[in-house]
C-alpha cells in the first residue's frame, strides 16, 4: 500500500487532543491542542504538536512567567510513544497515556513543586545567557538575592565574552541588567510581579 | 489439522520475522552507500559530533549478518559483503540521517513526485520524518528527533507566535543543547550561510554546534 503523508488539520488534531482530556481535569485548556497550569514562577504546559509526517506529538515545557523568553524543562516521550499517527491512535492511546505520566517531569499527575521545578532547572542548565539569566530571575524570586546576583555577574561575562549576541541575546542581557537595578532598590518583587502579569496574559488571553 | 494450522501459524510467524529482517536491512544495507566516496564530506563532517553517536550505536548490534544477506534482495544491486557488517555497527548518525534523504527522494521519485518543487520538497520531509523515527523504534533511540521548532534559543511552545521560529529537521543530542543539526536539501534548495545564521540564532546554537546540509 502507498504512504501518504498529508499533516492533520487543526480540527482533526483536537478531536486526538480530546481524548487524553481526563488526563488533565484540573488544567486549564489550551487552543484545544493543550494543557496547562500556573503555579509561582512557572507554567507548565502539556500540548501536542502537529507534524508534516502526518502524526501528532505530545510535548511537555515549563514555561518561566517572571521573565520573558525563559523556558525549560522540553520534553518529547521516549520513541516508542513519540510521534502518533491517525491509524496508530487507538492502539497507542493507553501507552502514550501511561508514557505521559510516567516520563514528563515534573510529574504531570501531582501538583507542581516549584522547589523541585527549580531544581531540576538548575540541573540542567547550561552555560548561555539565557540560562543564567533565567537562574537570576528565579533566585530573586525565591529571595536568593546573593545567588541571583551571581547569575547577573555571568550574565555580563557571558555577554562581553561572546563577539556578537543574538537579538533576543540582547534583550535578555538587557532584562537581566533591569533586575540587577531592581535588586538593588529592593523592587525585585515587584519588578517580577510586574513581568509575571504580563507572561500570565500569553496563556490567559487563550484560554476559553 | 491442528499441526496444520500450527505450521500455518508458524510459516506466517516467518513471513513477518523475515519483513521486519528485511526492514533492518533495508537501512542497515545502506551503510554500504553512505560510506561510500561520495558522502565523504558528510560523514567528516557528521564525526565532529562522534562522541554522542558513539555510544547510540553500541546496541545496534540487531542483524548486522542478515542485513548482509538480504541485501540485494531489497536493492536489487550486488552483495557488498566486505562493507556490510562492520559498517552497520559503526554508522555514525550522519551517515543514518544520509540514507533516510536517500531513500525518502527514491520513494519520492516512486511515486512520481518532481525532483524540486516546495510541496515535494515537503511530502520528503514528511517521510524521511516518518522513516527516522520508524527506524529508532525498531532499533532504539540514536538521540535524533525529528521537525524541532525553535524560537529565540528555546523549543518552540505552543502560543507562543509561529513569526520569527524555525524548524529544524533533525536534532541530535539534547533539545535545550544540541550537539548536531541536519538539514535536508531535496531538488536544488541550497543551504545558504543566511540561513545556517537564521538556524544558529533560533536555535540558540554554539559556533562549535554543526548545521548540516543532507543531499539525497
Amino acid at each position: 500500500m502507498a504512504i501518504k503523508i498529508k499533516p492533520m488539520t487543526k480540527a482533526e488534531l483536537r478531536r486526538y487532543v480530546a481524548s487524553y482530556e481526563l488526563l488533565f481535569e484540573d488544567w486549564s485548556k489550551q487552543d484545544g491542542v493543550g494543557f496547562f497550569r500556573l503555579s509561582g514562577p512557572f507554567a507548565q504546559q502539556v500540548w501536542f504538536e502537529n507534524l508534516r509526517s502526518g502524526a501528532y506529538r505530545p510535548v511537555m515545557t515549563v514555561s518561566m512567567l517572571i521573565m520573558q523568553g525563559g523556558a525549560t524543562l522540553h520534553q518529547f516521550l521516549d520513541i516508542k510513544n513519540r510521534d502518533i499517527l491517525p491509524r496508530d491512535h487507538d492502539r497507542k492511546h493507553e501507552s502514550v497515556l501511561n508514557a505521559m505520566q510516567g516520563e514528563f517531569r515534573p510529574s504531570i499527575t501531582e501538583p507542581l513543586d516549584v522547589t523541585e521545578t527549580i531544581q531540576m532547572f538548575v540541573a540542567q542548565a547550561t552555560e548561555r545567557i539565557l540560562d543564567a539569566s533565567s537562574l537570576a530571575s528565579l533566585y530573586a524570586y525565591c529571595g536568593n538575592l546573593a545567588k541571583a546576583n551571581e547569575s547577573i555577574a555571568i550574565v555580563r561575562q557571558l555577554a562581553k565574552s561572546k563577539e556578537e549576541l543574538f537579538d533576543w541575546e540582547q534583550n535578555l542581557v538587557r532584562d537581566t541588567e533591569s533586575l540587577a537595578t531592581a535588586i538593588e532598590s529592593g523592587n525585585q518583587e515587584a519588578y517580577l510581579a510586574a513581568n509575571r502579569e504580563i507572561e500570565m496574559a500569553r496563556f490567559t488571553g487563550k484560554t476559553y | 489439522m491442528e499441526s496444520a494450522a500450527k505450521k500455518k501459524n508458524s510459516l506466517a510467524m516467518g513471513v513477518i520475522g523475515t519483513m521486519i529482517v528485511w526492514a533492518s536491512a533495508l537501512l542497515f544495507s545502506s551503510a554500504a552507500n553512505a560510506s561510500s566516496a561520495s558522502h565523504v564530506g558528510l560523514k567528516s563532517r557528521a564525526e565532529v559530533s562522534g562522541s554522542f553517536t558513539a555510544k547510540s550505536v553500541e546496541h545496534l548490534d540487531a542483524n548486522p549478518i542478515n542485513a548482509t544477506r538480504y541485501y540485494d534482495v531489497l536493492e536489487g544491486v550486488a552483495l557488498e559483503c566486505t562493507v556490510a557488517p562492520s559498517s552497520a555497527v559503526q554508522r555514525t548518525n550522519g551517515q543514518l540521517v544520509q540514507d533516510i534523504a536517500t531513500r525518502a527522494e527514491a520513494w519520492g521519485v516512486r511515486r512520481g513526485l518532481s525532483t524540486t518543487g516546495s510541496v515535494e520538497g515537503t511530502l520528503k520531509h514528511g517521510y524521511a520524518d516518518r522513516l527516522l523515527t520508524r527506524y529508532q523504534e525498531m532499533f532504539g533511540s540514536r538521540g535524533l528527533s525529528t521537525e524541532v521548532r525553535y524560537a529565540n534559543g528555546v523549543p518552540w511552545r505552543e502560543g507562543v507566535p509561529l513569526k520569527g521560529t524555525i524548524r529544524l529537521d533533525v536534532v541530535e543530542g539534547p533539545l535545550n543543547n544540541p550537539t548536531a543539526i541536519f538539514d535536508y536539501k531535496f531538488g536544488n534548495a541550497i543551504l545558504s550561510p543566511n540561513r545556517i545564521n537564521q538556524i544558529r540564532n533560533g536555535a540558540g546554537l554554539g559556533p562549535n554546534v554543526p548545521v548540516l546540509p543532507v543531499r539525497p
